[in-house]
């Protein structure tokens, strides 16, 4: 059994966005999720912090955008992960 | 929507409203829909957030928005249905919380006009006093013509009999002020100074001088502006600034110039404007007389919300010109302190005589036409020598044209009420 802080260090933040809002309609919510972490604690997570039943989880390693220049210089996005998760029929998640 | 109108008293209604649950659903629909088209959340483009979002950011203000325009429609209907005359904007005293598929009751409150009625307003007993041009006005007028024709002299010494005395004149009796620091000429020897003959005559201001203040005494004659003072004994003090004396043309020679043909010819003419004047004057004082008694007898209620919006417009209006005027915040505040709660009583005999004055015009019905409008531009047009249409299109862009019609409807029955009074 994983603490609150170990889940929470799985899942980052939800993301709400118009193509996710719409995928949501369909029970597949999108979370930005730890980029070492893998589609098995993903689900743990999700499963123990809403109490809600996951049916697949898909993930996607997101390339951070290179050479960015601000003010202070020129520097690199990190990679980070996004991850689908759809739970099982009928189940939804309150985000907004 | 389902309206009930319930008389609270002569000029108070309670609007009550029952909102379909589907009108209430379609106004929160259209209210999110016009919000969403404003906002921008990051991850959606302009007008695609979803509706929980947008409830969850401005849910109550839209819930506000829309409380606000289904009772502005309630307010409508109750006013085509109902034929209520209001006055002001009627207030939402109590709404049940809008959801999306409930139905929503609405309660208004709203000052209309006082139902009352009118007293006989004709054959009003009034007094009305015959003006007459005295002969010292007819004088005063052609001799200040004069002088702006010819020069002043100073002269060193006291004043003689036909020496002139620039000067203030105040008048008093008792307390009462009844001229406040007027500056003017004076001619010594005339025996009259601010329009009243002081007890010495035409000796009255032989020696006095520059520098020095004269006070005489008077006693108000009796065709005296304001009856209470009529008789009664009062003080002139003169504050002498400097003596001077007439060098020009003769009264004959300025009437000649003018294109009389003889100084009595000029005298009439005066005579006869300053006469016109006074019937003028004469008139708007009968009208008044007549319109106080027609509002003194007339009982009704009066709007209390809305005389006390009024007053404290009118106390903020006031402070705006002090503020205009240069005084200071301090002093604005202190005044709008004092005068929060005044001018309630004032306002609520404006409004009385304002019923009044509508109601005598929809009895007899009188109507001010197009016809009148464009005389009473046309006539103004040429006082200020500037084109009518031009007015015209000034004074329907600021409004002004309203006020116009307004008020001369309100000439008409204060002309009414003149013509069809009995003088007593």
């Amino acid at each position: 059994m994983s603490t609150k802080r170990e889940l929470y260090g799985v899942l980052k933040r939800p993301m709400i966005t118009e193509k996710s809002s719409v995928q949501m309609q369909n029970g597949t919510y999108v979370f930005e999720v730890e980029l070492e972490s893998n589609k098995y604690q993903i689900a743990q997570a999700v499963r123990d912090i809403f109490g809600v039943t996951v049916a697949k989880v898909r993930t996607v390693r997101m390339k951070g955008r290179k050479n960015q220049r601000n003010r202070f210089g020129y520097f690199d996005e990190k990679d980070w992960k996004k991850a689908m998760v759809t739970l099982k029929k009928g189940e939804t998640i309150e985000i907004t | 929507m389902q309206i009930t109108v319930e008389k609270a008293n002569a000029c108070k209604r309670v609007i009550r409203a029952e909102v379909p649950a589907d009108l209430v659903s379609t106004k929160l629909a259209e209210g999110f829909r016009d919000i969403n088209k404003q906002v921008q959340f990051p991850g959606f483009r302009k007008g695609k957030a979803p509706r929980q979002m947008l409830e969850k950011r401005f849910g109550q203000d839209v819930v506000n928005d829309v409380r606000q325009t289904l009772a502005d429609d309630v307010v409508r209907q109750a006013v085509d249905e109902h034929a209520l005359k209001l006055l002001g904007q009627a207030e939402l005293i109590e709404a049940d919380d809008l959801k999306t598929g409930s139905p929503a009751k609405l309660t208004l409150e709203a000052e209309v006009y006082p139902e009352f009625e009118l007293p006989n307003y004709k054959g009003l007993e009034l007094k009305r006093e015959t003006p007459k041009a005295a002969d010292h006005e007819v004088y005063a007028v052609m001799r200040s013509e004069q002088v702006q024709k010819g020069e002043l002299k100073p002269v060193e010494g006291p004043a003689a009999k036909g020496h002139l005395l620039r000067g203030s004149v105040k008048v008093t009796c008792g307390d009462e002020t009844l001229l406040a620091q007027r500056r003017g000429l004076i001619e010594v020897g005339y025996g009259f100074v601010a329009g009243l003959v002081p007890k010495k005559g035409d000796k009255a201001l032989v020696g006095a001088k520059a520098g020095e203040t004269v006070t005489l005494a008077a006693t108000l004659p009796a065709d005296f502006p304001r009856e209470d003072f009529r008789g009664k004994d009062a003080t002139i003090e003169i504050e002498v600034v400097d003596i001077s004396t007439f060098e020009g043309p003769s009264i004959a020679e300025v009437a000649k110039q003018r294109g009389y043909e003889s100084e009595d010819a000029w005298r009439e003419d005066v005579r006869g404007k300053l006469q016109s004047s006074k019937e003028a004057d004469l008139d708007r004082a009968v009208e008044e007389q007549a319109l106080k008694k027609v509002a003194d007898a007339t009982n009704m209620d009066l709007p209390e919300k809305f005389s006390q919006r009024k007053a404290r417009e009118l106390v903020q209006q006031q402070a705006f010109r002090m503020y205009q005027a240069g005084q200071t915040e301090e002093d604005v505040r202190a005044f709008l302190d004092e005068n929060k709660d005044k001018g309630v009583e004032e306002v609520k005999a404006m409004l009385k005589r304002a019923f009044v004055t509508d109601a005598i015009a929809r009895a007899e019905r009188l109507v001010v036409t197009e016809e009148d409008i464009n005389r009473e531009i046309n006539a103004l047009a040429e006082r200020v020598q500037r084109p009518a249409d031009e007015i015209r299109t000034q004074f329907m862009q600021d409004g002004t044209l309203s006020g116009m019609r307004e008020e001369m409807k309100t000439a008409k029955v204060l002309k009414l009420l003149r013509d069809k009074a009995k003088y007593v």
